[in-house]
């Protein structure tokens, strides 16, 4: 018997990427027809992208990019710092994590700033992806990474 | 008062990087889905103020030699505590109460007022903002219009009623009111201000004129000199409890209600 479980997975991917692409356009205020227009393919092709009947290959990927599309956020769902709300709130993890480590009394080094304010960035982009995220997994993961080398 | 900055030190930041991860892992949890940054930001502060915060900025906070000689037991007390709650075997039910008390000898001896955590975040906060420094916090915070609250031990004998008098007026434990005179008392304390102010000069230039034209004797020149540098003790005095701590509360209330400080003075 067929196992149809890769299949249903494939499918809720290309709608959540097809939403994504249509958020992504929408903030960009594009019409579907422009859109159309800018990755040389038809208008009908653009509607079964968001809806998640196909989806954009390589190179299209790489036009959509190209034209300003926050292509790391419509592939894996993560805001990331091409968009210029992920460089927002990146500028807004900065300041939080500056004025929390001058409250505690910590000086780090502009090194140190970025790399924790990453580190933020990332766990906030991946727990706003999954909601349900366990603190008592994410204590147990930072104790681990500090027993390895957690300032690499 | 100066706190001397700390070298980056890589154990120390990934201390950092844990207890942030931590906060912000529980205020994920903590806030309802869809919560903007901020929300989300400021959900992750609160949970910072717990013990790790307490003993780093106790660990982290360079008492100064005039520090010592201002509080000599509060500065034992947070290098005692300090290396009490480093040790891995402290983990006894008294660890909770042993971190409230560093937190309140951490804020005494840095600005001065014997106050809670929250507080003492919230102090440490307004500088880290630069919405004022270390040197003016601490001064405004010594005005007779500042008030911290202590904890009331019902007692009988002469210094239970003694310390149930001194907090009369006062917050709860660990809290601080700042808050103004009454306008008659800051009425009375401008009079007695401008009053004692041109006495002393008054005083000035009666000296001046006994010295310069050689009249009177040296005990009517003693008795001005004695007069003018009461007038002037008067004036001093008066200028501190009446409009330098009216000011003082103006000022506080300007930093507290500040961007980052949105919780008012009460």
């Amino acid at each position: 018997m067929k196992d149809r479980t890769p299949h249903r997975s494939v499918t809720t991917l290309r709608e959540e990427i097809g939403a994504r692409m249509k958020t992504e356009r929408d903030r960009l205020g594009l019409t579907q027809s422009e859109l159309a227009e800018r990755l040389g393919v038809i208008r009908l092709t653009v509607v079964k992208y968001e809806a998640g009947i196909s989806c954009p290959g390589i190179d299209q990927i790489g036009t959509l990019k190209a034209n300003n599309f926050d292509t790391d956020f419509i592939v894996d769902g993560h805001i990331s710092l091409n968009s210029e709300i992920g460089r927002k709130q990146f500028a807004a993890i900065l300041a939080w994590v500056q004025r929390e480590a001058a409250i505690s009394g910590h000086e780090l080094d502009i090194t140190q700033q970025i790399n924790l304010t990453w580190a933020v960035f990332d766990q906030l982009r991946r727990s706003a992806m999954h909601s349900d995220i366990n603190s008592t997994e994410i204590e147990s993961v930072v104790r681990l990474a500090m027993t390895g080398n957690a300032c690499d | 008062m100066h706190v001397t900055k700390p070298q980056p030190n890589a154990d120390e930041y990934a201390e950092l990087l844990a207890s942030i991860s931590i906060a912000i892992g529980l205020a994920v949890t903590k806030q309802p889905h869809g919560a903007s940054l901020k929300e989300v930001l400021a959900q992750a502060s609160r949970n910072m103020a717990g013990r790790y915060w307490q003993i780093t900025a106790a660990r982290k906070l360079r008492i100064s030699p005039w520090m010592w000689i201002d509080r000599p037991w509060h500065c034992w007390q947070i290098r005692k505590l300090a290396n009490e709650l480093l040790d891995p075997a402290e983990d006894g039910p008294d660890v909770q109460a042993k971190v409230a008390k560093l937190g309140r000898y951490s804020a005494m001896v840095e600005f001065g007022v014997n106050v809670n955590e929250s507080w003492y975040r919230r102090l440490r906060g307004a500088v880290a903002d630069g919405v004022t420094t270390h040197t003016e916090l601490r001064a405004l915070l010594r005005k007779p219009t500042v008030w911290w609250g202590t904890k009331r031990n019902v007692t009988s004998n002469f210094l239970g009623c003694a310390r149930e008098l001194w907090c009369i007026g006062r917050p709860p434990d660990g809290e601080l009111l700042v808050k103004q005179f009454h306008p008659i008392t800051r009425g009375v304390l401008m009079v007695i201000f401008f009053a004692s102010t041109l006495a002393a000069g008054i005083g000035v230039g009666m000296v001046y004129r006994l010295v310069s034209s050689h009249l009177g004797s040296h005990e009517s020149l003693a008795t001005v000199i004695d007069f003018t540098v009461a007038m002037s003790l008067l004036s001093l005095a008066s200028w501190w409890i009446g409009p330098s701590s009216t000011n003082a509360v103006r000022r506080l209330e300007q930093i507290f209600n500040s961007h980052h400080m949105k919780t008012s003075v009460q």
